[in-house]
């Protein structure tokens, strides 16, 4: 067997947010830089979050990720980064080997590469729950459902079933509406949804019921077809399902949101440390603050160290890249500090928040347990990063966001009550009427003696939560604005159903306004006209087809 | 069933892409040059890709992205071959896998 | 849950089959695994390998934690013995 061998300063193995985020930074300060992935094309799962993402206006949020996606290989191409694709790394072997399989043009070759650094972002994958008959075709992972209408845009059916309440099944949920499914409903074993109200209420507008409590029993279904449907029940306390309440839904397709679990393999055959935290997914290798492994040379970077959202991902992969480019003595130690401080403290702010507390303590086990250090240790070594949140008092904010002013109008109405990473918004609004500051996890206030109502915000907030309201619309009648994102856009004049917060029916609007413009990036206004006793109600509508 | 996603408000128009023809168990099908084959399948309303060996029980697409090996078929005489990453060719023969291969012959 | 539920898509292995190798002093995945092939399919346990350590979990009532995953080898993907064997480079 002829294997041909080529050194390289640096090989990246995983071409998604994470991987291409280290690749460039590291090229950019002169590293020979190897970027390889097993797929077709690089960007990861980038290509199927056609969804605006959250995090800090500065980088990148309020971009949809397949935007990201295109901008991160354009850098990376320019910077000289050799990306292989369709190339599967078999292995890590001793000194820093490593084994791929290239792929030119269909012809399949071994190389072996020596490399001085590796960086490994292999990502995650999908966790799956097992129920009776769910080997039929028409039971799928969530992505893979996600992979098909926005990757290869086919629907693989038209009724679908939601088994999951995370992020991904609700985002998943609703480009599923986008793409022209029914989603039939949306189901969870817990009490609450598990992932971001915003995300929630995009889908509940759109009339998807909401299963809390429930557990599906089985997919129904024979041999030829597939699914057909499924048989779901409410839950008791200890989460055993209720006989009585069994209910069969018709559906031809079932997707598994069940969370991520990180793809640790090549991370174990490197030999890397790995301990069990499951608010990051299960197995993860242990790193250091630089995202260096265990094993000296090694990076570990993106959801396979914990999952997370793409945000985060492409942090640490610049924090990988400038310690790669600090080690290979391409930058200076003063030089690497100042930008891993900056990095470090963007992804502590991403981490706050009550959905990013426990992973932000999580990540910090990882670096303790890396070091075999104590909490204080920690604190004295690696917490140079100030902790802003304290400062603030949280619970005063909630209230401001929810007092709706009633008398001014045209005023801008945000509808955002959990503390996301995400300020978008405040940078959309020429009139700093909008407050979030530091840390960006803050709920934004709304000074409505400032808001002009020009409704600037409404298509940047990545979670579709801010309205504009008019009440001085007419005599009876007042106005609301809000984001739609689905392919069948109303004209000015139409009569349409408004709809409340849970797509419920509430009356005839006729549409006042509808905005398109290439700065919204695909999301347009649409203002209709309720009579005034609804507009506190109305946010949605729903066109008959 | 399954269907090809031609507007969308997001990604916009589907601009038509050069169709090739596929075999699918003897019978030809269409399908877009460079797409993969699990989707031409599910785009013909197929989504049955293999009947496993010991129960033989039907299987499909579950992951999507190349990693459960579930929508392996038997490509170009090749058996387990992951569809969901494998693009279509013109004239590619496409079969349901029965077990190890076409024929279900299993190494027992 | 039902023993005839499957828990290895690729091998067919069955929850019943999982607990019987558990009973018959399988400790850890690889344990279960030389016993009943759950992970030795074409997937390489990507998707059966948590349902085989919650199983664990709850028959041997260990936290996950203390349960180590199956140990990985190369070829992390499925590859030809073509391939390995020189069928293209000369």
């Amino acid at each position: 067997m002829v294997i041909i061998l080529i050194k390289k300063e640096m090989v990246v193995i995983g071409a998604g947010p994470a991987g291409l985020s280290s690749a460039i930074e590291a090229a950019k300060e002169g590293v020979e830089v190897l970027l390889v992935d097993e797929n077709l094309k690089a960007g990861g799962q980038l290509f199927k979050q056609i969804h605006k993402f959250f995090g800090s206006s500065d980088h990148r949020a309020g971009l949809r990720g397949i935007n990201i996606g295109k901008e991160l290989i354009n850098e990376s191409r320019q910077l000289g980064v050799d990306i292989w694709l369709n190339s599967i790394v078999i292995g890590i072997f001793d000194n820093k080997q490593v084994l791929i399989k290239q792929n030119i043009d269909g012809k399949e070759n071994l190389k072996t590469v020596q490399a001085d650094k590796i960086v490994i972002a292999t990502g995650a994958s999908e966790k799956v729950i097992n129920f009776k008959n769910w080997t039929l075709p028409g039971v799928m992972g969530a992505g893979a459902a996600q992979t098909m209408i926005n990757v290869h845009r086919v629907l693989p059916g038209k009724r679908f079933l939601m088994i999951g309440t995370g992020n991904v099944g609700l985002i998943v949920s609703y480009q599923l509406l986008q793409a022209g499914a029914e989603v039939v409903g949306i189901l969870d074993a817990a009490k609450e949804v598990g992932g971001y109200n915003v995300h929630a209420t995009k889908i509940a507008r759109k009339g998807v019921p909401f299963y809390l409590n429930h557990t599906i029993i089985k997919a129904v279904g024979n041999n030829k077809e597939g699914v057909t449907g499924a048989v779901i029940a409410e839950v008791d306390n200890k989460w055993q399902p209720i006989s009585d309440t069994e209910k069969e839904l018709k559906v031809d397709v079932i997707t598994l949101a069940a969370g991520l679990k990180p793809l640790l393999e090549l991370a174990n055959m490197a030999d890397c440390k790995r301990t069990y935290i499951s608010e990051l997914g299960g197995w993860v290798p242990l790193h250091n603050e630089n995202m260096e492994s265990t094993i000296s040379g090694i990076y570990v970077i993106g959801d396979l160290t914990g999952v997370e959202e793409a945000n985060t991902a492409l942090e640490e992969g610049r924090l990988a890249g400038v310690d790669v480019a600090e080690k290979l003595g391409k930058m200076t130690t003063e030089q690497s500090k100042i930008k891993k401080k900056n990095i470090t403290q963007r992804v502590k702010n991403l981490r706050l928040g009550p959905f990013g507390e426990k992973r932000l303590k999580a990540k910090k086990r990882l670096i303790k347990e890396y070091y075999k250090i104590s909490d204080k240790e920690y604190k004295n070594n690696f917490d140079f990063v100030k902790e802003i949140k304290d400062e603030l008092d949280q619970k005063k904010m909630i209230k401001s966001a929810n007092n709706i002013d009633k008398t001014k109008s045209p005023v801008a109405v945000i509808e955002c009550n959990q503390e996301i990473p995400c300020n978008p918004c405040e940078l959309a609004c020429k009139f700093d009427a909008i407050k979030i500051g530091e840390p960006i996890t803050n709920i934004p206030i709304l000074n409505k003696e400032k808001c002009t109502g020009c409704g600037l915000c409404l298509p940047r907030c990545p979670g579709l939560a801010i309205f504009l309201v008019d009440r001085s619309y007419s005599l009876d009648k007042s106005t609301v604005a809000f984001p739609y994102e689905f392919k069948q856009i109303p004209q000015k004049g139409d009569i349409v159903d408004a709809v409340d917060r849970q797509g419920n029916y509430l009356c005839k609007a006729e549409v006042v306004k509808v905005l398109q413009s290439e700065k919204f990036d695909k999301t347009p206004i649409i203002t209709i006209s309720v009579l005034d006793k609804y507009i506190d109600d109305a946010r949605n509508i729903r066109i008959s087809d | 069933m399954a269907k090809r996603i031609n507007k969308h408000p997001i990604l916009g128009e589907r601009k038509p892409k050069e169709e090739v023809e596929i075999v699918f168990n003897g019978k030809k099908i269409k399908a877009e040059k460079g797409e993969m084959i699990a989707a031409a399948l599910q785009a013909n309303g197929i989504r049955i890709h293999r009947y496993t060996i010991k129960n033989k029980e039907p299987r499909g697409v579950f992951c999507g992205i190349g990693q459960c090996t579930d929508c392996a078929m038997e490509v170009n005489g090749r058996p387990n071959v992951r569809t969901c990453v494998t693009p279509v060719q013109d004239g590619m023969i496409v079969n349901t896998q029965y077990g190890l291969n076409r024929n279900g012959d299993n190494i027992d | 849950m039902n023993d005839d539920l499957i828990v290895c898509r690729c091998e067919e292995v069955t929850l019943g089959e999982i607990k019987e190798a558990i009973k018959s002093g399988a400790r850890t995945v690889t344990d279960v695994k030389r016993r009943t092939r759950a992970g030795m399919g074409l997937c390489q346990g990507k998707s059966c390998e948590i349902i085989v350590l919650r199983q664990l979990s709850i028959q041997l009532g260990l936290p996950s934690k203390e349960l180590d995953p199956a140990k990985d080898r190369p070829p992390v993907r499925p590859i030809s013995f073509g391939i390995l064997g020189d069928e293209y480079n000369d």
